[in-house]
Order: structure tokens, then C-alpha cells, then sequence
């Protein structure tokens, strides 16, 4: 009986493998050095903050007059300065992100006050958009008549009219501002009234 | 584990943004105070002369009249009494009575539950305040006037409203 020999051949990809490796050890010709600048674009979008900072404020009114607080167009105010406000930063640069939304979630149209009386109210709203490095507005979007439900659609990736859509992408925040007018009634009970208002952000 | 490693580290380092989130905010506003009382009639004994020992007195709904208009919780006074003068200086002492009513013609205005001092809220309920009527009789005793000096007498008092000032 014949002892039987084992034959231990190479894989035929580490074969290849080995012929490349041997193909790429070159001898320099002369000695250089080889620079090779590469360019690395990561955009990283942060995560939205949003805050409340102000509330609306009719402050203070008389029966049977009625009385407006603008929604302003920037971040200076001529009445005062009470109209409500909101801030959302790091806006999405994802151009996936289309459009933010600021949909009223609870806008009560009235506010509740002594024994619970109503004092009826009626909204209207801006959201602009900011460059967040030197704080100049890029844009605005208005809504004339705000309603529970109703949503400040603003168009900020990729879409016609996005407002601060431009490469390289910059930092963005939007301002929200509510407005409206108070509507009290002849003999409108005194006292100080109250309601909650809730926007809701998403990005579509 | 590298894979697992770097999957680790890219869930760490990613940014965890919130996609949707609510942001609630107050709206508030003050409606000022509106509250005002004004005279619609004063109180007069009438013509007739007080017979000086005898008591002689007005009905509140024949007295003096005080409209109130209310957009808040009010309190209504007036004097318990009053001392009035006449010839020579002297002095009557008048007491008062007070009743209130919804409507400016009252022939049997509610008595106040407590002496004219002690007032009188109008109610309010709803958004608006409203408007009610005070009437102010007034009874000069027997022993007030048994030593009066004859002639015409005369005085005023005040009727007050109070409330939280918005």
C-alpha cells in the first residue's frame, strides 16, 4: 500500500492575492514624496431645540375695545414687544426634510377668565427664518388667520421658494410669532385671562 | 466585535434629533375695571312737615336711587345713618334703609341682608357684568325729632362701591 501523499494547494483567491501583492511592490525609480489632499464633506445636522420664550400678552384692556398685538416681521417690535414667540433651532439641512411645520396643536379661541368668562380672540401668525451666524432674516412666511389645527408651512430644503436653502448649507433658526386680537365685549367681566397655546413641530 | 464596536459608537456620537415636539406658550390678557354708581333720584321726606316726637320714614323703592355698573364683583354701601343739618346748625339724625333691585322701578326692592354698612354684591356671572339698582328709604325716630329745631334740613351721603381695581 502506497502511503498517500496530500497535496496542500493554495486557495485560488490567496494565489491572486499573493501574484497582486508581488505586482504592487515596486522599486522606486528615485526617491519623491506623493501628497494627496483629499476632501471631506460631512454635513452633521444637529439636533432641534425648540423653546416658548415669549407668551402673547394683550395686557391690558378695556371693555368693548379691541386690541391687536402684531405678529411681528423681525425681531424688533413696535407694540410693545408682546406678541408670542418661539424659537426653533438647528433647523434640518437633510434635503429630505422639505418643509417645517408649525402646526397650532391647541390655540384656544378664546381665554378663559374670572368665573370662568370668555374673552374671545382671534390669531394670526409669522415664521421667519434666520440665519442663526449673523442673526439677519432670510425670509418669512405669514399666516393671516391662525386656527386650532392650522398649520405655518415653511419650505426650507429643496423645494420652490425653500428659504435659506443655499450651499454650503448654513445654520438656520426659525422665529414664530403669534399675534391677534382681543375682542372683549360691553361689560366684559374684569380680571385677568388665560389660555395655553401649543405648536407642535415636524419636518415632512 | 469591530462592527459591533463601530455601531456602538456611531448610535453614541449620532445626533438624536427630535422629529416632532410640542412647545406650549401662555396667552394672557387683563380686561380693566369698569364699575361706576350714579344718582337717579334723592331722598326726600316729601312736603309734609315732620311732626317733631312723631316717626316719620320713606320706602326705599320711594327713596333715593343709585344706579351701579358692574364688570366685576362689587360691593355696594351706604351709611347706616346719617346727620343732616338745619337752622342754627342743628342736626336730625336720619337712619337708613337699603334694598336693591335689577330694575330702575322697583315698586318692592329686596331688602339688603344686612344693614346699608354692611352691602350689598350684585351678582355676576357669565362674560359681561351687568347693571342693578339700590334704593335708600329712610325713617326719622320719634326721639330723634322730639327736640328738632323747625326748618329745613339737609345732608348727603355716599353710596360706595368697592372692588379689585384691573
Amino acid at each position: 500500500m502506497h502511503p498517500r501523499s496530500v497535496v496542500v494547494r493554495p486557495s485560488r483567491s490567496l494565489a491572486w492575492a499573493v501574484f497582486v501583492s508581488i505586482l504592487g511592490i515596486g522599486v522606486p525609480a528615485r526617491a519623491q514624496t506623493i501628497t494627496a489632499s483629499v476632501t471631506t464633506a460631512v454635513s452633521v445636522d444637529l439636533a432641534l431645540t425648540g423653546a416658548a420664550e415669549q407668551n402673547l400678552d394683550f395686557t391690558r384692556i378695556l371693555p368693548g375695545t379691541p386690541k391687536a398685538v402684531v405678529a411681528q416681521a423681525t425681531q424688533s417690535c413696535t407694540d410693545g414687544c408682546t406678541a408670542g414667540r418661539w424659537r426653533f433651532q438647528n433647523i434640518s439641512k437633510r434635503g429630505a426634510d422639505r418643509r417645517a411645520n408649525l402646526q397650532f396643536a391647541a390655540l384656544p379661541d378664546s381665554l378663559t377668565g374670572p368665573g370662568g368668562a370668555k374673552l374671545g380672540i382671534a390669531y394670526n401668525a409669522r415664521a421667519c427664518v434666520f440665519n442663526a451666524a449673523t442673526n439677519v432674516s432670510l425670509g418669512c412666511v405669514t399666516q393671516a388667520s391662525s386656527i386650532q389645527g392650522s398649520t405655518v408651512v415653511v419650505p426650507i430644503n429643496g423645494v420652490a421658494g425653500a428659504i435659506g436653502d443655499v450651499k454650503p448649507a448654513i445654520a438656520r433658526d426659525i422665529y414664530l410669532w403669534l399675534g391677534g386680537t382681543a375682542s372683549p365685549r360691553a361689560g366684559q367681566r374684569a380680571g385677568d385671562y388665560t389660555g395655553v397655546v401649543t405648536v407642535f413641530f415636524f419636518y415632512n | 466585535m469591530r462592527p459591533l464596536a463601530l455601531a456602538l459608537l456611531m448610535l453614541a456620537v449620532w445626533p438624536l434629533e427630535m422629529r416632532g415636539q410640542n412647545y406650549s406658550l401662555s396667552a394672557n390678557a387683563t380686561v380693566a375695571s369698569s364699575v361706576t354708581a350714579a344718582r337717579v333720584n334723592d331722598l326726600s321726606f316729601g312736603a309734609t312737615a315732620i311732626v317733631p316726637g312723631v316717626a316719620a320714614s320713606v320706602s326705599p323703592a320711594n327713596g333715593a336711587r343709585v344706579r351701579v355698573d358692574f364688570n366685576e364683583t362689587t360691593t355696594v354701601t351706604a351709611p347706616n345713618f346719617i346727620m343732616i343739618g338745619g337752622p342754627g346748625g342743628a342736626a336730625l339724625r336720619v337712619d337708613l334703609v337699603c334694598a336693591q333691585d335689577a330694575s330702575a322701578s322697583a315698586t318692592t326692592p329686596t331688602a339688603f341682608g344686612a344693614p346699608c354698612a354692611g352691602g350689598f354684591i350684585p351678582p355676576i356671572a357669565g362674560n359681561v357684568g351687568g347693571t342693578h339698582y339700590i334704593y335708600i328709604g329712610a325713617t326719622v325716630s320719634a326721639a330723634a325729632s322730639v327736640s328738632a329745631v323747625a326748618g329745613n334740613y339737609a345732608g348727603s351721603f355716599s353710596v360706595t362701591a368697592t372692588f379689585v381695581s384691573y
